[in-house]
């Protein structure tokens, strides 16, 4: 088995496991698919799947129906940054369908897909809980709340500059090393029709 | 409470359903995020009176940040010695967790609720048995919801009576409604239940009114499920009484003529909008969401979302406006779940009141891409249709 978790998440696992009382540790399986679909490059391969079986002495198939049912899990490769953007009723009443257009307009994805060089995917949800603060969208962990066309310019540029940052941090771990460093690091950032990024989360 | 197993030995859980996701409603959130001490107090207090010493939060995945709230908020009860082992010497013991789900509306119904506890599919299960008797791992198991958990702070502190004081009739006590569309201040309101819809709409205090100087054409008072009411039909009842923010007002005329006061989902809707088109989104969300057990749901919500696509483009027929009426009575108490009846609700509604916007959309295809019907007659009252 290639992949496994490093020590701290396994010891997350464990703590996941306690939860529940002994014997019932498939109860573990949701929490420990959002862990691994984090850790493992956003997604669920059949390869992390069957690990999360192996890890909490599941069945693959077990594993397999859960994953396929919940809409959070992600059964093919997605991008760096993924938008999720809410077109239920009230986010409709309030424009989600412009900031679809608009994301289509500046990216060049439409929902379901993403950007040649790995960066974004589009996806469309149904009704997040946040109603009263639309459009709105998820991006990662957190909610992006009253959506403009000015914020979604400002929410690209932000997720540049997150990657901006951990490639410099991978590549000049001692800090920026002058024109040649930021040279290289354009030449990764365009990367492009790759499919996905090669950059380590 | 004599509906719970009797068991004795085995263990009894407590439950709450923090899986929040029906469309137009946000109130648990607001709960978990600023004031998730209050649950928290309300989860051991009702674990005590159940005797239960093991109580799960199942919270919707999409609410990530608030699992860490809860977290920490139940740290915070334990430092204090409120929640763990022997509460404050009592003997007492409890241990509250998170769970996090991954993405599934049909989860918030409390047996498909357990299934994903159990970290399985969240396929309802068939009643009975209810919870109460074989839930969590077959244990008897109470589900509530935050803002039912949340209450039970001020039930123990005031006294049954006192809150009973609040509000009216059968509503007694406080609700959280959670008002978004097209008001201006859309966001969680906390009410008495004594005041008037159009109070609630128009006044600085709640809602402030509608935005962009629009009117107001309809409104879905209760959370997607519950049926839609045209502005004349939402502001006074039938009978020409105003209508109140309460549950028995909300109700009154039954499903011709009233809704619901339902999860408190409170949805505006202006007359720049387009019924169809809204109709549409629900519809979508429903097949979206149903979990495939039963046939009629699983079949007739991908079937009303396929008609109201065509209506909604141009494509309709005039046929498809009783084949859509058809589909969702056959959907309607045919189904294992109430999600079967959630989704057709909504279609029926719209067609019910909103009925010669729909033919318009048959009749002028082209129109109806470029413009939406605006208000119609919708402020006067409207005839039933035959078909209702
Ligand atoms: C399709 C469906 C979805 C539901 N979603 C929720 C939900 O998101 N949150 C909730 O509290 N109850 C939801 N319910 C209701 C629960 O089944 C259950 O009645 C509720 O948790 C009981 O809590 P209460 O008595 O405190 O309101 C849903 C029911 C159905 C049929
Ligand atoms: S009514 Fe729909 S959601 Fe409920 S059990 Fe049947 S198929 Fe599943
Ligand atoms: S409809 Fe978009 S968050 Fe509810």
């Amino acid at each position: 088995m290639s992949l496994s978790f490093s020590d701290d998440m396994l010891k997350e696992v464990q703590r996941i496991v306690e939860s529940y009382p002994q014997g019932k540790q498939k109860s573990a399986l949701i929490p420990v698919l959002h862990i691994a679909q984090q850790e493992f490059g956003g997604w669920l391969s059949t390869e992390t799947m069957d690990y999360v079986a192996t890890l909490l002495g599941l069945k693959p198939i077990e594993v397999y129906e859960v994953a396929t049912f919940y809409s959070m899990f992600n059964l093919k490769p997605v991008g760096k940054y993924m938008f999720e953007i809410c077109q239920t009723g009230p986010c409709m009443l309030n424009g989600s369908d412009e900031i679809v257009a608009y994301i289509y307009e500046k990216l060049g994805i439409k929902p379901g897909e993403t950007t040649t060089d790995g960066m974004f995917t589009l996806k469309t949800v149904e009704c997040l809980g946040a109603c009263g603060y639309a459009p709105m969208m998820q991006q990662g962990k957190h909610y992006r709340e009253h959506l403009t066309k000015e914020k979604i310019d400002t929410i690209v540029d932000e997720c540049w500059g997150m990657l901006y940052k951990i490639i410099k941090n991978k590549i000049f771990p001692l800090g920026d090393r002058g024109y040649m460093g930021r040279k290289l690091l354009l030449e990764k950032l365009t990367l492009k029709a790759s499919g996905s990024m090669s950059v380590p989360p | 409470m004599e509906f719970f197993g009797k068991t004795g030995r085995s263990a009894r859980y407590l439950v709450v359903n923090a899986d929040e996701s029906e469309p137009g409603t946000f109130k648990d959130r607001y709960l978990m995020e600023f004031i998730p001490h209050l649950l928290i107090e309300g989860m051991i207090t009702a674990s005590y009176a159940l005797g239960s010493k093991c109580s799960y939060i199942y919270i919707r995945g999409e609410y990530a940040w608030i699992v860490d709230i809860l977290e920490q908020a139940i740290a915070e009860a334990k430092n204090n010695g409120w929640l763990g082992k022997n509460i404050l010497g009592t003997g007492y013991d409890l241990e509250i967790y998170v769970q996090r789900g991954a993405g599934a509306y049909i989860c918030g119904e409390e047996t498909a609720l357990l299934e994903s506890l159990e970290g399985k599919r969240g396929n309802p299960r068939i009643k009975p048995p209810f919870p109460a008797v074989r839930g969590l791992w077959d244990c008897p198991t109470v589900v509530n919801n935050v803002e039912t958990i949340a209450a039970v702070v001020p039930i123990i502190n005031e006294g049954g009576e006192e809150y009973a004081k609040i509000g009216v009739g059968k509503s007694t006590g406080t609700k959280l409604i959670s008002a978004c569309g097209n008001i201006k201040k859309p966001g969680v309101y906390e009410i008495d239940m004594t005041i008037s819809v159009e109070e609630f709409i128009y006044s600085d205090e709640y809602c402030g009114g509608m935005a962009n100087g629009r009117k107001l054409k309809a409104c879905i008072p209760g959370g997607s499920s519950v049926p839609i009411l045209p502005a004349n039909l939402l502001l006074k009842t039938a009978k020409g009484e105003t209508r109140y923010m309460n549950y028995e007002s909300l109700a009154d005329g039954g499903f011709a003529t009233g809704s619901m006061m339902g999860s408190g989902g409170f949805i505006v809707i202006d007359d720049s909008q387009c019924i169809v088109r809204h109709t549409y989104t629900l519809a979508r969300f429903y097949r979206h969401e149903s979990c495939g057990q039963c046939s009629p749901c699983r079949e007739g919500t991908g079937w009303m979302e396929k008609i109201l696509w065509n209506l909604e483009t141009g494509k309709g027929k005039m046929g498809d406006i009783d084949l859509l009426w058809d589909i969702q009575r056959k959907i309607e108490g045919n189904t294992i779940c109430p999600l079967g009846d959630a989704a057709a609700w909504p279609v029926a509604a719209a067609i019910r009141h909103f009925r010669d916007e729909f033919e318009w959309h048959v009749t002028n295809p082209d129109d109806a891409q470029r413009r939406n019907y605006g208000i119609g007659h919708y402020a006067n009252p409207i005839p039933v249709p035959v078909t209702a």
